[in-house]
């Protein structure tokens, strides 16, 4: 297993906006998530997890509500709103969009070259 | 919105502060927690789990403090931080003593501030106030404005074209009765167009007609709302029903609108008006009593208006030369007609607290820097430990903005702890529109801004004073060991303190010395063990001639029979009742000339033992006796001044022509000595007394009721009552007064201002004593070490006396000098309301210097004491 990557920059408001899309989570739940759907391949520290929760909070992108824990405990859990979707979905697009032409850039040959 | 979903959410954060504080603690427990389960079921060992958990979460302190700023909580945190410490500061250092001194300031001026609003500015509570005005006629001989006659007014009303609408009215109360208690109503003889001038309109019937503003008008009545309410629960058939006033039937036509009321009526606003052309005068010239409103054509000046009435006074004067040749006329707008007798008071009082205000924000200014100079070590500090400088700024804001809150809540809570007792004084002083007199929250808000401004103000001058060159880091070390030089805006502090102050004492000792003048005037009869009552007998029942004289001859009797009664008399006005009628005379010898204008007196007709009742002294000849029966020759007594003026002293045997009935001749019989007939201001003018007992005056209504006890009239007040309800039930009977209440009753007005300026200047000068008292205190604090130096050396005690008071006493006296204008000024501001004093009375400005000068002198000497008592020794050892 390689080492977890670094996030790139205004990447992990992303993240948890699709982490929290699926299904309600808790903070700790977001960070287990990202590991999972990302394959272990991202880590994020709780350091930037909270602070990045609370301003999604504070922006009205998701909402937080507190409820019990699958061991019974309460907890906060995250869902994401309205305007946290069409965030999400512009973000993904605008990702993919950035994706394809980092990745058909960095893939260019020779032959893709006018001289 | 989305500004708008983040301020709501930083504000809920805000207010629900201990939930979010706890919410966030709990969402990090739990994570720690699962984090914890989660390696134990990895098969860590627990210890090792919680070590790696409690790394994990090393920082958590700052994390929340991101969770906190994420929310927009941290700006406002640090924000709390710096007005926490400021209240703190304020607890500890001498900012408690600014916000008190500013509260003192701030309250002051908030409440006269509220009663000059209602008195002066705001506006008549009605439609376009701004084009009401007031029309008098003027004696154009002694250029006093006076009531109108009922044909001068509607001649005015026909012959002008510069007014919407004029109206005229006369004040009469009426008694009513039937459907309910007898009540005494305020009332108004009213022209056709009152209403129209105050632009109301009847909600119920109508107002007046124009035909009933002339002789044989049919006897209805217009009423207002709240009587409407009160005794008539408002039933709609009122219009159309007969009511009883003063004992004759009138129908209502009309019923005005809720809420009209005018401070112009004067002088209570009536309840119930019926129309001018019931009344017996309304043919007259001759007869005085109107007074006329009006409403401006819309672009019509007060110059056109005056233009078009002298034009119509001048026709009249040629026209009716026995009446008018001297009248002219004058307008004023409404507004100034209201408080032009109380705007010079009132303006004196506003000065006198802008006054009060400036000492007050000197003497915070003072402090403020001797504070701020106390900690030129902290922050010196602070700075060097690396506090930014923004922040340093924002803290001294924010100390300032805690000062200036607290004060204006506080001069607030002053306004309004006495604004009780504010609006019965202002009522008591006359003061017009008292009763509309608030305290609420825009004075609140006018309180905020004048604090802030004074704090504002004064930390400017602190942190000029300490960002001065010598107040860098070094020197604020250096301050505690080294002399400093002096603060040069503190030295000028102190004298600008002075100088106010020492105005405002000026103008309160020469408002305090006309007070004691006007007290001590001889009113010109003896007050004491008088009684005097007013009885107001219904028209009706009584019309005025023989059945109302025998009903007067019926209660002096039994008024006399009462025991401790001396004397009784009856007057048609009484001295100081503020009402009066006037006569015009003439001597026969010019009498025979042409036509010639007549000269003015004060008449009143009086009853037998009128003279002794009141114990007015009789100069020359005799009172009036039993022989001056109807029929007898026709006599009266004239007052010193007529006497002086028209015969050159000996007046007894001497006749005159008075403007009665076309014109009368009469002897005079009696000189007696002046009489003070409106107020003891007034200084008496000639007065011609006429004996109520012989025609033409038999017909004179005598109102007022005079009566000396043998003595504690006070006692006998409710006694003399008692019996002047008996002699019929539903007499109206007006309160038994001892004249003596009634000279101080008109002593209250002069009082309150001349209190009210006495109490501010006592304050400023408290203030700016206390000023030169910190100045030389925190002097000598500063200057231990060279005082010790000194006396070590051998310095008479005396010379370090003269010395540290130097710093106080310097600044006082150039306080003293640069106040002398001021204090003159104050003298010119205060002139108007003066009387029997000059505005540059020397004794007054004399004793004001040495009581100014000893004050502040001791403010300065006493500290210095202290500085005479400095321990050499210890001193040096001490550095």
């Amino acid at each position: 297993m390689a080492k977890p990557a670094d996030l790139l920059p205004g990447t992990l408001d992303m993240l948890i906006l699709k982490a929290v899309s699926l299904t309600p989570l808790h903070g700790y739940g977001v960070l287990l998530r990202i590991k999972q759907i990302s394959k272990e391949a991202l880590d994020v520290p709780q350091g930037s997890l909270y602070p990045a929760l609370y301003r999604l909070e504070h922006q009205g992108l998701i909402n937080a509500e507190w409820g019990e824990s699958d061991n019974n405990r309460k907890a906060k859990f995250y869902t994401v709103t309205a305007a946290g979707k069409k965030r999400l979905k512009e973000e993904t697009a605008g990702w993919n969009r950035l994706a394809d032409a980092i990745g058909a850039a960095l893939n260019a040959t020779v032959d893709d070259t006018e001289v | 919105m989305a500004v708008l979903q983040r301020v709501s959410s930083t504000l809920r954060a805000m207010f629900g502060r201990e939930r979010f504080e706890r919410a966030m603690a709990d969402e990090l427990r739990f994570h720690k927690d699962a984090y914890v389960d989660d390696l134990l079921r990895r098969g860590v060992a627990r210890h090792e789990a919680e070590r790696r958990a409690a790394i994990e979460f090393a920082g958590a302190e700052s994390l929340k403090e991101d969770l906190r700023a994420a929310r927009g909580l941290r700006l406002i945190d640090e924000l709390m931080q710096d007005l926490r410490y400021s209240l703190r500061q304020l607890r500890r250092g001498r900012g408690f003593a600014v916000v008190v001194v500013l509260a003192l300031g701030v309250g002051a001026n908030l409440a006269v501030f509220s009663v000059v609003y209602a008195a002066l500015i705001r506006p008549l509570p009605h439609p376009h106030p701004e084009r009401l005005v007031s029309i008098s006629s003027r004696d154009l001989t002694r250029n006093r404005d006076h009531l109108t006659s009922p044909l001068d007014f509607f001649d005015v009303e026909r012959r002008t074209s510069s007014f919407e609408r004029v109206g005229a009215y006369y004040p009469p109360g009426f008694t009513l009765t039937g459907n309910g208690p007898v009540e005494r109503v305020p009332g108004a003889r009213a022209s056709s167009g009152v209403f129209d001038v105050f632009g109301v309109r009847p909600v119920l019937g109508r107002g007046f007609r124009p035909e009933e503003d002339k002789p044989g008008a049919p006897p209805v009545a217009v009423i207002s709302h709240g009587l409407w309410t009160r005794r008539y629960q408002q039933s709609t058939s009122i219009v159309g029903q007969t009511i009883l006033l003063s004992g004759n039937p009138y129908t209502v036509v009309g019923v005005l609108p809720e809420g009209f009321h005018s401070p112009a009526m004067w002088p209570r606003m009536p309840e119930v008006w019926v129309p001018i052309g019931l009344d017996a005068n309304v043919g007259r010239r001759d007869t005085r009593m109107l007074r006329i409103l009006g409403r401006l054509h819309p672009e019509v000046t007060l110059e056109t208006a005056r233009a078009d009435l002298d034009v119509v006074s001048k026709a009249l004067a040629a026209e009716h030369v026995q009446t008018n040749a001297t009248t002219g006329t004058s307008i004023v707008s409404l507004s100034d007609q209201l408080t032009r007798e109380v705007r010079p008071s009132l303006l004196i009082l506003a000065a006198a607290v802008g006054a009060l205000l400036l000492v007050a924000c000197g003497n915070a200014a003072g402090l403020l820097i001797g504070r701020t100079l106390e900690r030129r070590h902290e922050f010196a500090t602070r700075l060097a430990l690396g506090a930014g400088r923004f922040r340093l700024v924002r803290q001294i804001l924010a100390e300032n903005l805690v000062i200036g809150l607290l004060a204006a809540l506080g001069g607030f809570g002053l306004a309004s702890l006495v604004s009780g007792v504010l609006v019965a004084t202002a009522e008591a002083a006359g003061v017009p529109r008292a009763s509309e007199i608030t305290i609420d929250g825009r004075l609140l808000v006018a309180g905020v801004v004048l604090s802030l401004a004074c704090t504002t103000l004064c930390a400017l001058v602190a942190a000029f004073e300490t960002t001065r060159p010598r107040s860098n880091a070094q020197g604020a070390f250096a301050a505690r060991t080294v002399t400093p030089g002096r603060h040069r805006s503190r030295a000028l502090l102190i004298p600008a303190e002075v100088a106010f102050s020492f105005a405002l004492l000026t103008g309160a000792a020469l408002l305090g010395r006309s007070f004691y003048a006007l007290q001590s005037t001889d009113p010109g009869f003896d007050v004491n063990d008088v009684l005097t009552t007013r009885l107001s007998p219904p028209a009706a029942r009584y019309p005025a001639g023989p059945v109302l004289a025998g009903f007067y001859d019926r209660v002096i009797e039994r008024v006399r029979a009462v025991p401790g009664v001396q004397t009784v008399s009856v007057v048609d006005w009484a001295p100081l009742s503020g009402f009066g009628a006037s006569i015009g005379f003439t001597t026969p010898e010019r009498a025979v000339q042409a036509v010639t204008a007549r000269d003015l007196a004060e008449l009143r007709v009086v009853d037998r033992d009128y003279f002794t009742t009141l114990g007015i002294r009789l100069m020359a000849g005799r009172g009036f006796g039993t022989s001056d029966r109807d029929g007898a020759p026709m006599v009266v007594v004239v007052n010193e001044s007529l006497a002086r003026a028209q015969f050159g002293g000996s007046a007894v045997g001497r006749q005159l022509v008075l403007d009665r009935d076309g014109s009368i001749t009469v002897e005079i019989v009696g000189v007696v000595g002046d009489v003070r007939e409106f107020s003891l201001r007034v200084a008496p003018g000639p007065t011609i007394y006429a004996p109520k007992t012989q025609s033409p005056w038999l017909a004179h209504e005598t109102r007022d009721i005079v009566i000396r006890a043998s003595s504690d009239s006070r006692a006998l007040a409710p006694v003399i009552g008692a019996t002047l309800r008996e002699l019929e039930s539903d007499l109206p009977v007006g309160p038994v007064q001892a004249m003596d209440d009634v000279v101080a009753a008109s002593l209250v007005r002069p009082q309150f201002y001349a209190l009210a300026v006495m109490l501010f200047a006592v304050t400023a000068v408290l203030l700016g004593s206390f000023g030169i008292y910190g100045v030389v205190t925190s002097a000598v604090i500063q200057q231990t070490r060279e005082l010790g130096v000194r006396l070590a050396l051998g310095a008479p005690r005396i010379d370090i006396l003269v010395r540290a008071a130097s710093v106080g006493v310097m600044p006082t006296l150039v306080g003293l000098v640069v106040g002398v204008p001021l204090a003159f000024g104050a003298g010119q501001i205060v002139k108007q309301q003066l009387f029997a004093v000059d505005a540059t009375d020397t004794l007054t400005l004399a004793a004001v210097v040495v009581a100014m000068a000893g004050v502040a002198l001791l403010a300065a000497i006493l500290p210095a004491v202290r500085a005479t008592r400095v321990d050499p020794i210890s001193v040096l050892r001490c550095q």
